[in-house]
C-alpha cells in the first residue's frame, strides 16, 4: 500500500517522542509537492506543534534529495535560561533573527516561505493561494492583509483541494499548477473566523505576540496531503480583497489588470525572464478573471461556486 | 562627421496584443509594461528597420495613422523616451549622411 493510501503513518501517529529523536538526528523529511524539505529540531515543544500541523503527512523515508535543508536550533549561551531563543538555519546561515522558542513553528513556516520564494524558480512562483477543483486551479494572486490565506482555508473546508494558501507555482512544461502544501498560517481575527466558519477545522497553537500578531496554523486536509503530486489545469483567475461589513462583490476584470496582477505577485517572474512572460500571458489568455470583494466567508464561497461552474471548463477529469 | 540619434529595438523585445492593450518585454531589464496602440505601432516600425531617427518614426506613423509628421512629433518622441527608460529601445549615433 502507498504511504498515501491512508492517513494511519501520518505524523499525528508517529508520536512526540518518536518524532523528537528524528528530528534530533537525521533529521524529519517531508515531501510537499513541489519541495522535498528536511527539518532537524532540537528544541523540544517542537514536535507537538509540527505534528498538529502537518498531522496528515507521512514522513519520508531518507530520500534521495531534499530542496531545502533546514534547522532550528536553540540559540546558545546565556540566552539558554533567560530568554530562550529558537534560530533558523539553511545550509549553515542564520537568515532571520532568532524567536522564542516556542515559537519554533511559525519561525519554519516563515523561513521556508522564504527559501521557496527565493529557490524554486523552475517554475512560476506566483504570490498567491491556489485551490483545485475538477481538475483545475483557482488562482488568487494577491498582497498580504487581503484575505488570501483566510479565503483559501475556507474553500479548503468547502470542498476545494488546498495547493497552497501562499504559493500559486505553475510548471510552464506541463502547463499546470503544483501545490506547494503547508499549513494555512491564519493571523488574528481570522483563526476565529475560521473557526466559526467550520468548528472541526484542524487548527494548531495559536502564538501570539509574533510579528504579525497572534498566528495559529491550519492543517491541511488528508486528501490535499494525499494528492498533492496531482497537478491542476489553469481553471479561474481571482483577485481578493477582503473589506469589513462589504458585500460580496465579484465583477470581471480586464486581462491587461489580470496580466499586472499576476506579473507584480510573481516572485521571480523577473527571474523567468521571457518565459516568464510567455507563462503569464498563457495564464491570463486561458483563465477568466474576476475581482472578489467580501467580508462574509460563506457568501464569499459560495458566490465563487456559482461563478466556477459558469465559467471553468468541466473537461472530463483533465487531470491524471 | 555630424550625426545624428537613431533609435533601435532592443533584441528579443517580446509584444503581445492583450485586451484593449499590447504588453511589451523586455528582456534587458526583464519588465513587462502595458502599451497602447499607438505605442505599439512604433515598436512594430522599429522592428521593421535597423533604426528610425525621430523624423523617420514621425513621418511612418503620419502616414500609418493619415496625419502631418509635425502633429506626431510630442507624441513619438515622449514615447521613444519612454521606451528607451523601459528597456525596449535603444538610442543610438547615425551618420547624418545616412540619415538626413
Amino acid at each position: 500500500m502507498s504511504p498515501d493510501a491512508h492517513p494511519a503513518g501520518g505524523l499525528h501517529q508517529l508520536g512526540t517522542g518518536a518524532l523528537r529523536q528524528r528530528l534530533a538526528r537525521g533529521g524529519l523529511h517531508l515531501d510537499l509537492g513541489l519541495v522535498r524539505l528536511r527539518v532537524r529540531a532540537d528544541e523540544p515543544s517542537f514536535a507537538d506543534q509540527l505534528c498538529e500541523v502537518y498531522r496528515h503527512f507521512t514522513p519520508t523515508e531518507e530520500p534521495t534529495w531534499s530542496d531545502l535543508h533546514v534547522s532550528l536550533l536553540r540559540a546558545t549561551g546565556v540566552r539558554r535560561w533567560l530568554r530562550p531563543q529558537v534560530r533558523f538555519i539553511s545550509d549553515s546561515r542564520m537568515e532571520f533573527d532568532p524567536f522564542p522558542a516556542d515559537h519554533a513553528l511559525p519561525l519554519l513556516e516563515w523561513g521556508v516561505n522564504w527559501l521557496i520564494g527565493r529557490r524554486m524558480n523552475d517554475v512560476l512562483l506566483l504570490h498567491a493561494g491556489t485551490l483545485e477543483r475538477d481538475g483545475r486551479a483557482l488562482v488568487m494572486p494577491a498582497l498580504p492583509g487581503s484575505g488570501k490565506s483566510t479565503l483559501s482555508a475556507a474553500l479548503s473546508l468547502r470542498g476545494w483541494r488546498l495547493l497552497s494558501d501562499e504559493f500559486g507555482a505553475f510548471d510552464p512544461r506541463a502547463g499546470a499548477f503544483r501545490a506547494v502544501l503547508k499549513p494555512v498560517a491564519l493571523k488574528n481575527e481570522s483563526i476565529d473566523v475560521i473557526r466559526r466558519f467550520e468548528p472541526g477545522a484542524e487548527i494548531g497553537p495559536s502564538f501570539i505576540k509574533t510579528r504579525k500578531g497572534t498566528v495559529a496554523h491550519l492543517a491541511p486536509s488528508f486528501e490535499a496531503v494525499s494528492r498533492r503530486h496531482v497537478t491542476a489545469l489553469p481553471g479561474m483567475l481571482v483577485l481578493p480583497r477582503w473589506q469589513a461589513g462589504s458585500a460580496t462583490v465579484l465583477e470581471p476584470v480586464p486581462p491587461q489588470v489580470a496580466f499586472t496582477s499576476l506579473a507584480f505577485n510573481a516572485f521571480n517572474y523577473a527571474v523567468q525572464g521571457a518565459d516568464g512572460f510567455r507563462a503569464v500571458m498563457a495564464l491570463v489568455r486561458g483563465m477568466p478573471a474576476w475581482r472578489l470583494q467580501y467580508s462574509d466567508l460563506e457568501d464569499a464561497t459560495a458566490r465563487l461556486l456559482e461563478r466556477w461552474h459558469e465559467q471553468v471548463p468541466l473537461d472530463s477529469d483533465p487531470r491524471p | 562627421m555630424i550625426h545624428s540619434t537613431g533609435y533601435v529595438l532592443v533584441p528579443d523585445v517580446l509584444v503581445e496584443p492583450l485586451g484593449d492593450h499590447w504588453v511589451a518585454f523586455s528582456p534587458s531589464s526583464g519588465e513587462s509594461h502595458l502599451i497602447n496602440d499607438t505605442s505599439a505601432a512604433i515598436v512594430e516600425m522599429l522592428s521593421c528597420e535597423s533604426a528610425l531617427t525621430l523624423a523617420q518614426a514621425c513621418t511612418a506613423l503620419a502616414a500609418e495613422v493619415g496625419t502631418l509628421p509635425a502633429d506626431t512629433e510630442g507624441l513619438v518622441h515622449e514615447a521613444l523616451q519612454t521606451f528607451v527608460r523601459a528597456g525596449l529601445v535603444r538610442a543610438v549615433r547615425l551618420p547624418r549622411d545616412t540619415h538626413p
